[in-house]
């Protein structure tokens, strides 16, 4: 709908560094069977991005280093390629210690990995983590299990700040490493302000005329996420727009749909009850992949 | 096939004292309340600011794009009239997107000069809006550590509506490089045209004015674009220039060597033609520039400035105490001054006027209800050009009647260069729902609100000559499509079914309040304007009777049906209902949804809305105010009253119409959130909605709401009268007004109202309700306040 342009082209776009996104995956394991459920998702996201596996045991009780894979129930195949240490004195701290001294790490877990917590609560490490605010965390829930992890869909939850740019690109990164495809979810949120942030595109508050206005909407929603976020240019994104709560949409989608993850921005909010992200985390049914963004 | 031609020649060092630039600068506003501005650079923005900073004068119309463009840029020149069609199914009419003439590359050393390489130092748009000059002020260190000044002016001329101008001035702050302006305008290989002279003109030795002509697909429309280009600049060291000319492009560049704090200057004049102007655009665009030429630059951005101030003298309105309310008004009525052309009775003004492609340049009913009163009140030439608009697609809107099987004139929901209807018959949502839109068979009050214009026009301009040409014809037209598309049925009322009022969530309806009202008003004055016309211009009546084939019978018909109009409205209640059956909706409490980040058809979803009682902008409201002379006050009250808590605001036409109302039905807090609401429309940095160009309508219900609500403002056929309802901080509101050929200048405070009659013809002037007063021309009037009520109006000597 918008003017086309000589100017709007992929070639512009500043190119994405694929092969210094992630260059070490983190993953934190106690011996709790629950934990475990992240092991076969950091594997395959070892394999997509290249990256080194790396395997931090944060259990109370300290193993040896040699003993670790064997205990944390990895196969032969998974053990080929990864580091394996334990964590000493507190976990989280000892966590995001390695984390600081890896290049470009992306942190895999439980949400369920330490002391568990009360009701409602992510388990202790866990919640120590979140509290650091990691740059890029993969967090997912128990109820999965151990199942193989395939990547074949992402969807990518946008409330259309300039913020949640920051999940674009690694979305569609992530995207065109396993040949899935990418839906790109707005809700337009009951229960919330207008985005302040200048340069915020929500779904439209003014619909004067459907016909001309969804059409322009939907283009200017996906230019400035594409020239913001700066994703792959190969990469294509589906758009689709529902409305309610946030959290419980962008879950429901994701289950409607077989999402295997879902992508989003995070301001670093987790601990209410209603909180999108942790409803997300919680109900999706897949892994999750927090970038962290500031608030504005 | 590409025949290249290029050439060079050697630039003289010119009159780098900035002489050229300078007359330019000299022009501009430094009071900031007549200047918007967008500080920095925000990426994600920038296509709002291409919209809000656009540039037009009714002809052509250019968005507020970076010269170098960026990663988020979508230049766009328009020339109103100007719609492609495409061959692809289901295309309909667009107008359309032609060659950026505002294109300009600037690399140093050969490294580019962009926005988003280096450092920004300064960056800021200026949108001067009393001059309606585009300004940009850049400071840039590029990677190298060069440091670049750019300070560059853009216009569409309103003195001169087919020219354009554009103007760079680089100063190289700490470096010594080789300086290259690249400038092209390109169209596509398929749509281009030759200039009849176009071998001749490329092989000259010098072509200081270079063709390119573009047509438009699907139509016989050639638009031909003339460049001329000059440098200028303070070192010793001659430059170079070379064209590039083929049939689809003209590239030229100019390399400048610059010392350190030394600056060099573009200056570009384009002319733009069409063929709906000129059976000969090529030469029309050559010889323009070639006219203008000698007088040069500066003479031509003067005259485009005293233009300019030359409509702000009758335009503008001045709220004395909201500083952000001022700067809106003004920019709503920039937009407007730059929507409209008064001199082409062939254009009318699309939803997003001249500064987007969204909306596809379609004109809806926004022109005559929301937009239309501005131009009556400030510039009545450009109110009958829009009028004119509509009158020239009568004939369409009777073949669309025909086609419907009923009579008279059905004009399109959405229209563009032929008056076909051109409403896209479906849409998908990003909900991946696909919406039939009915619009086009349904919203059929887009009738009687073109005919409600044309009296409103003649109301206030006494323009006997247009109505009796057009005007009279359009609403009879009109009132005839009335008399046929509803029926008079057994209960003894007449009906008018399966319609869309303004409230658009609610489809194919009965009896819409809205639609009834205005139509019967239609039936109504078209049959009392033929009683004035036989009266008046009895042999004019005749023939045009004759023609139309209207009889007596039918002219009695339309009275008679016209009292039978079903309204909805119940004595008991006061109310209108909305339609039949809308009483009985799900009755939903907004309050329960708030806050919200959407509409609330994306919230409820497109079905479920209808099956409720939320309306989607003013409708019986709206109803109230166009006829609010002819609604008990008490009615017009309750109706508000009852509505405006059930109204979502799903339009931007609403917010604007409810601060109208309830600004003159006193209620003050309720007026105020309106208004503001209306006036960040387009103007709030976190709507992202003004993308794809302004609101034009919004903008003109906005000035509407100042002057009709807090004013007061009222027309009777011997005058005007004046209800102010001043929010409490503001302590003056002032504005012009034409009146029937009067010049008046108003000027309300608290406890005053002021009135300055220039001109030949007086008016009777009244405050609501209180004292009336014959004015005389070349008189000031005075009437204040008395607690209660108005003392009685005193003449004061000038």
């Amino acid at each position: 709908m918008m003017a086309t342009s000589a100017k709007i082209t992929s070639a512009s776009r500043p190119a994405l560094q694929s092969a210094r996104w992630i260059e070490n995956i983190l993953l934190a394991l106690d011996e709790q069977t629950p934990c475990r459920t992240a092991v076969p998702i950091a594997c395959r996201l070892s394999e997509l991005y290249g990256a080194t596996l790396h395997v931090t045991h944060v259990g109370l009780l300290a193993l040896d280093p040699r003993e670790i894979p064997a205990r944390l129930g990895f196969t032969a195949q998974q053990r080929h390629g990864a580091v394996f240490n334990q964590a000493k004195g507190d976990r989280a701290h000892a966590v995001m210690q390695l984390a600081q001294e890896l290049v470009e790490p992306l942190v895999v877990m439980s949400t369920h990995t330490g002391q568990p917590g009360g009701k409602d609560r992510f388990g202790s490490v866990t919640e120590s983590v979140l509290a650091t605010r990691p740059a890029r965390i993969v967090l997912l829930s128990p109820d999965r299990r151990q199942k193989e992890w395939k990547l074949r869909r992402i969807l990518l939850a946008h409330d259309g700040t300039p913020a949640s740019h920051a999940a674009t690109a690694p979305a569609a990164d992530l995207a065109q490493r396993a040949g899935a495809e990418v839906i790109a979810l707005h809700v337009a949120a009951r229960g919330r302000e207008r985005p302040r942030e200048p340069g915020s595109m929500p779904a439209p508050l003014y619909i004067d005329q459907p016909q001309h206005e969804w059409p322009a909407w939907a283009d200017e929603f996906m230019n400035r996420m594409l020239a913001a976020g700066a994703p792959p240019s190969a990469i294509e994104f589906k758009l689709t727009v529902t409305s309610g709560r946030p959290g419980s949409e962008i879950s429901e989608l994701a289950r409607e749909r077989s999402v295997d993850l879902v992508v989003m921005a995070w301001h670093g909010h987790w601990e209410h009850q209603t909180c999108a992200t942790r409803v997300v985390i919680q109900t999706s049914g897949c892994p999750v992949l927090l970038l962290y963004s500031a608030d504005e | 096939m590409s025949t290249a031609v290029s050439f060079e020649e050697q630039l003289r060092p010119g009159h780098g004292d900035g002489s050229l630039g300078a007359a330019v600068a000299r022009l501009r506003t430094q009071d900031p309340k007549w200047l918007l501005v967008e500080e920095g650079f925000t990426l994600t923005r920038e296509h709002e600011v291409e919209s809000l900073f656009a540039i037009a004068n009714g002809h052509v119309g250019n968005r507020g794009s970076l010269a170098e463009g960026s990663p988020l840029s979508a230049p766009a020149t328009f020339v109103a009239g100007v719609f492609r069609q495409l061959e692809t199914p289901g295309a309909i009419p667009e107008l359309m997107v032609l060659p950026d003439w505002t294109a300009v590359r600037i690399s140093i050393d050969n490294q580019p000069l962009t926005i988003d390489h280096g450092e920004i130092l300064e960056h800021r748009r200026i949108l001067d809006l009393r001059c309606g000059m585009l300004w940009r002020e850049w400071r840039h260190r590029d990677p190298c550590g060069r440091i670049t000044r750019v300070t560059a002016v853009r216009l569409a001329s309103l003195s001169d509506r087919h020219l354009l101008l554009h103007s760079i001035t680089l100063t190289a702050e700490n470096y010594s490089s080789v300086v290259r302006f690249e400038s092209s305008l390109e169209v596509d290989e398929g749509t281009s045209v030759l200039a009849p002279d176009w071998k001749v003109r490329a092989s000259s030795g010098r072509p200081n004015v270079l063709p390119l002509a573009v047509r438009v697909p699907g139509r016989e429309t050639t638009v031909a674009f003339g460049v001329t280009s000059l440098i200028l600049s303070s070192t010793d060291v001659p430059g170079k220039r070379v064209v590039a000319l083929d049939p689809h492009r003209i590239t030229e560049h100019c390399d400048i060597q610059l010392e350190v704090g030394s600056e060099c200057q573009l200056h570009r004049l384009i002319a733009v033609f069409s063929s709906r102007e000129s059976s000969r655009p090529f030469e029309c665009a050559m010889e323009h520039l070639r006219g203008v030429m000698p007088a040069g630059m500066p003479a031509a951005a003067s005259a485009h400035a005293s233009e300019w101030q030359a409509r702000w003298r009758k335009a503008d309105l001045r709220v004395e105490g909201d500083d952000a309310l001022q700067q809106a008004l003004r920019f709503a009525a920039y937009h407007l001054i730059a929507s409209a052309n008064p001199n082409d009775g062939h254009v009318s003004i699309g939803a997003r006027a001249l500064t987007g492609a969204a909306y596809k340049g379609h004109v809806f009913w926004d022109t005559e209800i929301y937009m239309l009163p501005f131009y009556i009140f400030t510039c009545p030439r450009a109110a009958r050009s829009l009028l004119e608009y509509r009158y020239h697609m009568l004939e369409a809107a009777r073949n669309k009647a025909r086609s419907f099987g009923f009579r008279g004139a059905m004009f399109p929901w959405e229209s563009a260069d032929n008056g076909e209807e051109v409403t896209p018959r479906a849409v998908i949502a990003p909900s991946g729902e696909v919406f039939e839109i009915l619009n086009g068979e349904m919203e059929v009050h887009i009738t009687a609100d073109i005919a409600f214009a044309f009296w409103q026009y003649w109301q206030a301009t006494a323009d006997d000559d247009f109505i009796l040409q057009a005007g009279a014809e359009v609403i009879l037209e009109c009132a005839r499509f009335w008399a046929s598309r509803g029926s008079l049925e057994a209960d003894g009322d007449f009906h008018i079914r399966h319609v869309i009022g303004p409230d658009e969530y609610h489809e194919n309806v009965d009896d819409n309040a809205y639609t009834n009202l205005m139509a019967a008003w239609n039936l109504r004055q078209a049959a009392a304007m033929a009683g004035i016309l036989e009266q008046r211009w009895p042999d004019h009546w005749r023939d045009l009777a004759r023609r139309l084939e209207l009889s007596p019978e039918e002219l009695d018909t339309w009275s008679k049906l016209a009292d039978c109009v079903f309204t909805g409205f119940n004595p008991e209640t006061r109310l209108f209902e909305q339609f039949r059956g809308y009483f009985e909706k799900q009755q939903i409490n907004l309050n329960d949804y708030e806050p919200r980040t959407a509409a609330m058809d994306v919230v409820l979803g497109h079905g479920r809305i209808q099956q409720t009682n939320i309306v989607k902008q003013a409708d019986v409201v709206l109803a109230t105010y166009l006829l609010w002379d002819e609604i008990d006050p008490a009615v017009r009250a309750a109706n508000f009253h009852y509505y405006e808590p059930r109204t979502g605001h799903g339009s931007s036409l609403s917010p604007a119409i409810h601060a109208l109302i309830a600004a003159r039905i006193g209620e003050a807090q309720l007026a105020q959130g309106y208004l503001k609401q209306a006036s960040e429309i387009d103007l709030g940095n976190n709507m992202g909605n003004a993308a794809g160009g302004v609101h034009a309508a919004a903008l003109g219900g906005l000035w509407q709401a100042v002057v009709f609500g807090f004013a007061g403002l009222g027309t009777r056929p011997d005058g005007i009268s004046f209800a102010p309802n001043l929010l409490a901080h503001w302590s003056r509101l002032s504005f012009p007004l034409e009146w029937r050929g009067s010049q008046l200048s108003i000027s309300i405070e608290p406890g005053a109202i002021r009135v300055e009659v220039a001109g030949s013809a007086g008016l009777k002037l009244q405050v609501d309700g209180g004292p009336t007063i014959q004015a005389e021309p070349e008189r000031e009037y005075v009437a204040e306040r008395a607690m209660p009520g108005w003392k009685p109006w005193q003449a004061i000597a000038r």
